[in-house]
């Protein structure tokens, strides 16, 4: 690593971490540098404010509301006539062809679909955070960078090549969760869960349930929600929610 | 009505109490919309004003400068009133519109507070943009670049996310790098660089 690596120094000199030297070396460049001063600039504007936390946390508050209020809400008025008429002929479509449909169709995938896809986040943070399981291993930290990146057909070979390695497992099951192939992304989190001896097993349930909505399985699913519901863990009230929306859908 | 008094909901900003923010929405987000569409605009651009009227207030708060302020409703519809005007004046505004600008500038009993509304509606605009592309990164360049902001080393970074040096020095900089370009692109669009 250059320990003189430019960005490293700007960090350096922002949160005040330059050696005296190094700090007038720095302050002669940035007197005669109008790119690395907008870039000084900049840099401290965009840090001032990330680890502002309480302002950072007033604009997720304000962001949600925005969130919230942006769903559009389509407003019927149910004595026009018109509408009458449209959801009678609606009901009767419905009635004739659902017998029909029902036979290709047999379940509301779409629908269980877009709750896993409102459920399914990017988790690699939570992932790195809280295992306790090493990442010293250049594959699969390469993987890491590649899944981040969203190359997941790329990160997947990374991750295959540790299959010891439940981080790279769960890592693995997320990219092929990307790819919407659940049935792999299933046999990953089940070798988590199974493996026991981690602190992972609840994003491998987590994402394990959510694979099995979103392939359609909802009686594993909600298996699973359910025992994921009835603990204390970090996705217990997620899975309440999911629970509830699969019983209105 | 708003069940708080203006010292409640003052209080309530600065320390970013959602629900009294959410009142604050429910109460005074119609009549908003409704002037903004008046004048030539939409829900979205009506929730933009209404957030950056409450990014006005927290930071007046912060810095003390309007803890006299007695009608929070009426100081409330002139920022967002000044906000739209700026925002139409300063042709950041796509749409048509045939105003009278006199019709939408903040009351006059304002207009002392208002001299530094325009010089928050600035700087707040870049905190924005600052966030909007912090929020757009993955969950682990958010995290690393947190701790690179406040002023963490490497080697303290990488103990704490459990990862090694070596990564740690490499992902830095890719998530900086990401970071950079999506603040860049989002300046550029406003040509605000």
């Amino acid at each position: 690593m250059k320990q003189n690596d430019k960005t490293l120094l700007i960090d350096r000199y922002i949160t005040g971490r330059l050696e005296d030297t190094e700090l007038w070396e720095f302050k002669t460049n940035l007197a005669k540098d109008e790119k690395l001063a907008r870039e000084v600039k900049l840099r401290k504007e965009i840090y001032n404010a990330i680890s502002n936390e309480q302002k950072m946390n007033l604009l997720k508050t304000l962001r949600n509301i925005k969130t919230n209020k942006t769903k559009r809400i389509f407003n019927i008025n149910i004595y026009s006539r018109q509408v009458q008429a449209f959801a009678a002929s609606i009901i009767i479509l419905i009635v004739v062809g659902a017998g029909i449909l029902s036979n290709y169709l047999g379940s509301t995938h779409e629908s269980n679909y877009d709750i896993y896809s409102s459920y399914f986040i990017n988790e690699g943070s939570l992932i790195s955070n809280r295992s306790d399981v090493s990442t010293n291993n250049s594959l699969v930290e390469t993987g890491i960078i590649l899944y981040e990146d969203e190359k997941y057909k790329e990160a997947i070979s990374m991750f295959e090549s540790n299959p010891e390695n439940v981080l790279a497992r769960l890592y693995c099951g997320l990219a092929y969760m990307k790819l919407d192939k659940f049935n792999q992304a299933e046999k990953q989190f089940k070798y988590v869960i199974n493996h026991h001896d981690n602190i992972l097993i609840d994003q491998a349930e987590w994402n394990l349930g959510l694979s099995y909505l979103a392939d359609n399985k909802i009686k594993q699913a909600v298996s699973i929600f359910t025992k994921i519901a009835s603990e204390n863990g970090a996705y217990n009230k997620q899975a309440n929610d999911i629970i509830k929306e699969l019983e209105n859908n | 009505m708003l069940k708080y008094t203006t010292q409640e909901i003052l209080k309530g900003i600065l320390e970013n109490n959602s629900i009294i923010i959410q009142s604050i929405y429910d109460n005074y987000f119609l009549g908003i919309k409704k002037f903004i569409e008046k004048f030539g605009g939409s829900k979205d651009d009506a929730l933009d004003v209404f957030q950056d009227g409450i990014l006005v207030i927290y930071e007046q708060m912060k810095s003390g400068e309007i803890e006299q302020i007695s009608n929070f409703s009426g100081y409330f519809f002139s920022i967002c009133k000044f906000k739209w005007f700026n925002t139409i004046r300063d042709g950041k505004f796509n749409g048509s519109t045939n105003i009278d600008f006199e019709d939408i500038l903040p009351a006059f009993e304002y207009k002392e507070a208002s001299n530094n509304w325009s010089e928050i509606f600035e700087r707040e605009y870049r905190v924005k943009v600052y966030f909007d592309s912090f929020m757009e990164l993955s969950s682990t360049c958010q995290m690393m670049i947190r701790y690179v902001a406040y002023g963490w080393a490497i080697e303290d970074i990488a103990d704490k996310m459990n990862f090694s040096v070596v990564y740690t020095y490499r992902k830095r900089q890719l998530c900086l790098n990401k970071l950079i370009e999506l603040v860049n692109h989002r300046l550029n669009e406003n040509n605000k660089l």
